[in-house]
């Protein structure tokens, strides 16, 4: 069967990210009262989606499977610019997962946003979306996947903007599309480079593609500014790129904001599609990250690693002294980035990938989760009004736990435990010093501690508004979903545990063998020891101290007493959007207004003497006129001097001060040619 | 000299001076016989009618037709872009003037035919002297079209139009007797011929920096941009129609003739004409920024596409000059139907403003579709045919821009880059007005069926040219390989 597969699969394959895309489509013709319609079809079309791209992922278990296919798209001159698709393990898993959890949210989506007039089309957007994530892991050219990439940064604007008549939502879409952009920028120079030293842009394609050895010489051998070697310039600028998507510091600040969009969208953009972009990115091309590499170690990539740790690290404290449900998830996830590209950063492809998947199963569950919390308590989600749902929602609260506990990294039965154990041994491993390593376990500790603190909030204690006491469990519709990804988050772990790491050698393209000395081999014990504590001291300080749970939503938090100025500096996320204010949006107001006042005064002016000039010449020959000179000639003059005070009362004109722009410009051209040409 | 084929090459143009005249007698026959000027839809239609027979007569101009004069070039760039200016100024023609009508259409459609005229000559020759009355021609009229119908603003952008026009058009006659003294011939192959021969002497330089000054005014590059945003927010719609897309376009041919065919065995100007390219980059996004008029907004994204496309010039190669030649054909087609749902937009509102697009997709969701595909081609969005356009221009220009190894052009791509993900901004607010925000007018626009083809037809080009770009990209890089083979 899997022959017949294979044989069929260059055609096949293209209908994975095919189908979401012609939803989209069929969708947008449709009228708004047909939305129940269009969710049947996004949801048929994505189901077919999830089928071919089990197929492709029972094709591609084998480690050493790779089917990568090219058409020419269009040429110029001598040049064939060539687009296709790659199977291969870290793509079928990739294609797997994107499409299975985001099949769930869908259905989560039917209960969730029953009551929305423009559900149609929010169904619409939420195919367009996956068909475009569905394109990027596919893709087998960089130029695709940049296509892809750009795409995927369309529908979030159009899925974060959703709800646009709130001026947030509008202004959060809008954030999140023009700071992905500064790091899409990068990714563009980087391919228009690594384009231009190689002339492909196919990843696979038969010897001579990028991520072959050929290519890598060229790429490794070649030096250009500051020693660096072509491949880690051009991967800085992908890494750039990357930072952007994935939220990483300091390119993080539309993540948080990204909140704004319905809640299902938030689940779509944090676990499966959207952040995943980037770590993906920087996993497909890694070969190119590592090609100038020395024991391991190259300028990109350990650029990687400081910043995911430093992204981790900042992510989890600034989590822990939010208190609305979603931003503390929102800033969870920039966190767990943080974890992935620390373990890109020091070699652990396989690792980042398994951390990865597996978050995209616990963070999707947790998100719906609080979904399902928000739509219970009327749409609060104030974590510091809600308390005592444990009673109320009973599903939902055992999902949350399965979800908060995986990501907290409580031991052996969750897939969290294992994915960050990979990640902390190769981080361990990682010959640059430990840096990166205990940014991540510091990050660790505090995420234990701040996702105790939320469970607490939520479902503990007695209930502190309103609405948390009329709490109801949602709709099947809803409670389904999480149940499915709930088991999805605990059955991952049996694939990734060091005595049988069959997904991250898996990714690596190797075979896996069942060892159980694995489990204490390589220092493993010591690192499994050393995350049980980091869990325990994490969860027993927030027990501890969130055990006795505030009696009304006005108390003041415990930590805020204990921290005191600290508290508010955490609150606010460490003032990163006010200093973008100040150093980057306000002085870019400053110079458009600037360049922009320039050119209106300068010519004031010079436009008060072109005005007096006419003026004086239409008095003169009035006067001459007086003296019965010429009457036609007056006429000519009075409609100049009309069209003077018109030029000059309309605006902005100042033809002499315009005339001489030429002058001056060809006197500048001409001393430039002389000088620079000689 | 072979006049039937002369006679054969020259149909189209003829069709055109045939229709021009006509719309004329026919304007002063209607006006002595029944006191009222020829109606409005009749001089349109004869006027699209004549551009469409010409269109047609130009598909049967014989391809292999041989040179039968010096004075004109027979080759594919000619075949090409002749065609296309008939096909921008069509679109033009159909786009009506403005909501008050032109009280002397006869005389106004006359002389879009004249300049449609000069702009099929100055894009099919490589005389100097042609080149300069073709160009004169096509300006001379465009000046006035500017100023129809006689209103204070109309009259302020055409005299300004017009003073400008005539300092630069100064400038470009005295650098062209300059390189007809450095090499007497006026001839680019000649030209050509002569540099590689004896080098460029100084006053011959001379004479390419004040060419280009006068071809920068006619592509609105930053020093010699200033006309730009009065006359597109001046002009009657039809004109600025003609000066945004089909005079850029030949703009761009003659650039690409004159520098690349004729000067393209020195490197001297690439270094000058950068520096222009990233004036006119920097100039037109940031000014952009600041407008409140989406006209003025699309006049100074026209200056910072400029910038764009003379780094492609800046290539000096065939590769990279094909690729911009391609860039400014998508560039017009965006801008052209940007500007074409503006015109409307301001036909229902009375003002181009850019709160007067709030809502637009409710109150006509063709347009704001159609608004959406040209600005984010013009922001190169994948997979429109903005992207493909750049795309393939730039790393053209990277790769011929080459000189021993390093990359003198890697920093204009660089803030090429970097300008353009600046441009997104600009394009989106105008977008965000559209999508997001609630109308005020509860109506909804009813145009005429010639504007919506005028909206529609761009649009849809965008989408097949960016879906498949080879259509276009491969007859013009070949088309432009074959002209440099001249040299």
């Amino acid at each position: 069967m899997v022959d017949a597969l294979t044989s069929a699969f260059p055609c096949l394959l293209w209908w994975v990210p095919l189908l979401p895309f012609l939803a989209a489509g069929v969708i947008a013709f449709l009228p708004d009262a047909r939305g129940k319609l269009a969710s049947k079809i996004a949801i048929g079309a994505l189901g077919g989606s999830v089928v071919l791209a089990l197929l492709a992922l029972i094709c591609a278990l084998s480690p050493d499977y790779r089917l990568a296919t090219s058409v020419a798209w269009f040429t110029f001159g001598d040049t064939v610019l060539e687009v296709g698709l790659l199977l291969d393990p870290m793509s079928g898993g990739m294609a797997a997962m994107v499409s299975f959890v985001a099949f769930w949210i869908f259905i989560f989506s039917l209960g969730y946003m029953a009551d929305e007039k423009r559900f149609g089309r929010f169904f619409g957007f939420l195919s367009l979306f996956c068909g475009a994530m569905l394109m990027v892991v596919l893709s087998n050219s960089l130029l695709l996947l940049f296509m892809a990439w750009e795409l995927v940064g369309l529908a979030s604007y159009l899925l974060i903007g959703f709800y646009f008549e709130k001026p947030s939502a509008a202004k959060a879409a809008q954030k999140a599309f023009i700071t992905t952009r500064v790091g899409d920028v990068a990714f563009l120079l980087g391919l228009i480079w690594l384009y231009r030293e190689t002339g492909t842009q196919l990843f696979y394609d038969g010897g001579s593609g990028l991520l072959e050895s050929g290519a890598l010489a060229t790429l490794a051998g070649t030096t250009t500014v500051c020693g660096l070697a072509v491949s880690a310039a051009a991967s800085l600028l992908l890494l750039i790129g990357a930072m952007g998507k994935s939220g990483q510091v300091p390119l993080h600040v539309w993540l948080p904001d990204a909140m704004e969009g319905p809640t299902p969208v938030s689940a779509l953009i944090h676990a499966a599609t959207m952040v995943a972009a980037g770590v993906f990115l920087v996993a497909r091309t890694h070969p190119v990250f590592s090609a100038a590499a020395v024991d391991g170690m190259s300028v990109p990539l350990t650029a990687a690693a400081w910043i995911g740790g430093i992204t981790a690290l900042y992510a989890a404290l600034v989590a822990v002294a939010q208190s609305d449900i979603k931003r503390i998830l929102a800033y969870s996830t920039v966190s767990q980035l943080g974890f992935m590209m620390v373990a890109l950063g020091t070699g652990g492809v396989g690792a980042a990938m398994f951390h990865l998947i597996a978050h995209a199963f616990f963070k999707a569950l947790l998100f719906l989760s609080a979904g399902s919390v928000i739509h219970g308590c009327h749409h609060e989600q104030d974590i510091r009004k809600m308390g005592g749902l444990q009673k109320a929602m009973p599903k939902t609260f055992l999902s949350y736990a399965v979800g908060m506990m995986a990501l907290s990294g409580f031991p052996f039965v969750f897939s969290g435990f294992w994915s960050k154990e990979a990640i902390f041994h190769s981080a361990m491993g990682w010959p640059g010093g430990y840096g990166p390593f205990l940014l991540a376990a510091t990050a660790a500790l505090l995420t234990a501690f701040y996702m105790t603190r939320q469970a607490l909030l939520v479902f503990r204690g007695n209930a502190r508004s309103k609405d948390a006491e009329h709490a109801h469990e949602s709709p099947a519709v809803m409670t389904l979903p999480l149940q499915v990804l709930a088991v999805g988050a605990v059955l991952l772990a049996v694939v990734g545990t060091p005595a049988w790491p069959w997904f991250e050698k898996w990714m690596e393209n190797e075979h896996a063998h069942f060892h159980i000395e694995g489990f204490w081999a390589h220092g493993g014990i010591g690192l499994v020891v050393l995350s049980l504590a980091l869990v325990s001291v994490g969860v027993g300080v927030a027990w501890n101290l969130y055990k006795q749970a505030p009696t009304d939503s006005e108390a003041p938090d415990k930590l805020e007493g204990m921290l005191g100025g600290v508290w508010g500096f955490l609150r606010n996320a460490m003032f990163f959007d006010a200093l973008y204010d100040r150093c980057v949006i306000a002085p870019l107001n400053f110079l458009a207004g600037a360049v922009d006042a320039l050119e209106r005064m300068v010519m004031v002016p010079m436009m008060g003497c072109f005005e007096s000039a006419l003026k004086w010449f239409g008095r003169c020959t009035g006067l001459s006129d007086e003296e019965g000179i010429n009457k036609g000639f007056d006429g000519i003059c009075g409609g100049m001097k009309s069209c003077g005070a018109s030029a000059s009362k309309a605006q902005k004109g100042r033809p002499q001060g315009y005339l001489r722009s030429i002058g001056v410009g060809a006197a500048a051209l001409l001393v430039l040619y002389f000088w620079l040409v000689g | 000299m072979n006049y039937s084929a002369l006679f054969l090459q020259l149909l189209p143009e003829t069709v055109l001076l045939l229709t021009a005249l006509g719309l004329m007698g026919a304007a002063i026959a209607s006006e002595s016989r029944n006191g009222k000027a020829l109606p409005n839809k009749v001089a349109m239609g004869v006027s699209a009618l004549g551009i469409l027979v010409a269109a047609v007569l130009q598909t049967r101009v014989p391809d292999a037709l041989a040179s039968t004069t010096p004075l004109l070039a027979a080759d594919g760039v000619t075949m090409i872009f002749k065609w296309v200016i008939l096909g921008l100024g069509l679109l033009a023609v159909l786009l009506p003037p403005a909501k008050r009508e032109i009280p002397n259409p006869g005389e106004y459609y006359a002389m879009i035919q004249f300049s449609l005229i000069g702009l099929m000559l100055a894009v099919a020759t490589n005389h100097l002297l042609m080149l300069f009355v073709a160009l004169e021609l096509a300006s001379l009229t465009l000046y006035l079209l500017v100023g129809f119908p006689r209103t204070a603003r109309t009259t302020e952008a055409s005299l300004k139009y017009f003073l400008f026009g005539g300092v630069s058009a100064a400038f470009m006659l005295f650098g062209l007797s300059l390189i007809y003294g450095f090499c007497p011939s006026p001839y680019l192959p000649d030209v050509a011929a002569k540099l590689a021969e004896s080098g460029l002497s100084p006053i011959g330089a001379a004479g390419i920096v004040m060419v280009l000054v006068g071809l920068g005014f006619k592509l609105a590059a930053a020093p010699f941009h200033f006309w730009a945003p009065d006359v597109y927010q001046g002009g009657p719609a039809t004109s600025v129609g003609l000066v945004v897309a089909a005079s850029k376009v030949a703009g761009m041919v003659v650039l690409v003739r004159f520098l690349v065919l004729g000067f393209g065995g020195t490197e001297g100007w690439t270094t000058g004409l950068s520096v222009v390219a990233a004036v006119s980059m920097v100039a037109g996004n940031l000014l952009a920024l600041a407008q409140q008029s989406v006209r003025r907004l699309l006049a100074y994204s026209a200056v910072a596409n400029t910038g764009y496309l003379l780094v492609g010039v800046c290539g000096n190669g065939a590769l990279s000059s094909g690729t911009a030649l391609f860039y400014v054909l998508v560039y017009g087609l965006g801008t052209f139907g940007a500007f074409a749902v503006t015109a409307g937009v301001e036909r229902e509102t009375g003002s181009d403003s850019v709160e007067s697009f709030a809502g637009l997709v409710k109150r006509s969701p063709m347009l704001a579709l159609a608004l959406l595909v040209c600005l984010a081609s013009l922001a190169g969005i994948p997979p429109l045919a903005g992207f493909a356009g750049k795309f393939a221009m730039f790393s053209a220009a990277l790769k011929e821009g080459m000189s021993g190894g390093s990359m003198p052009l890697a920093w204009l791509v660089g803030l090429a880059a970097v300008m353009s993900a600046i441009s997104l901004y600009y394009y989106i607010s105008v977008l965000k007005q559209a999508f997001v925000r609630e109308p005020v007018s509860g109506s909804g626009c009813k145009l005429p069926v010639a504007h919506v083809l005028t909206v529609v037809v761009p649009a849809v080009a965008l989408v097949v040219l960016g879906l498949f770009p080879g259509l276009l990209m491969d007859p013009i890089a070949d088309a432009v390989a074959g002209l440099l083979a001249m040299k």
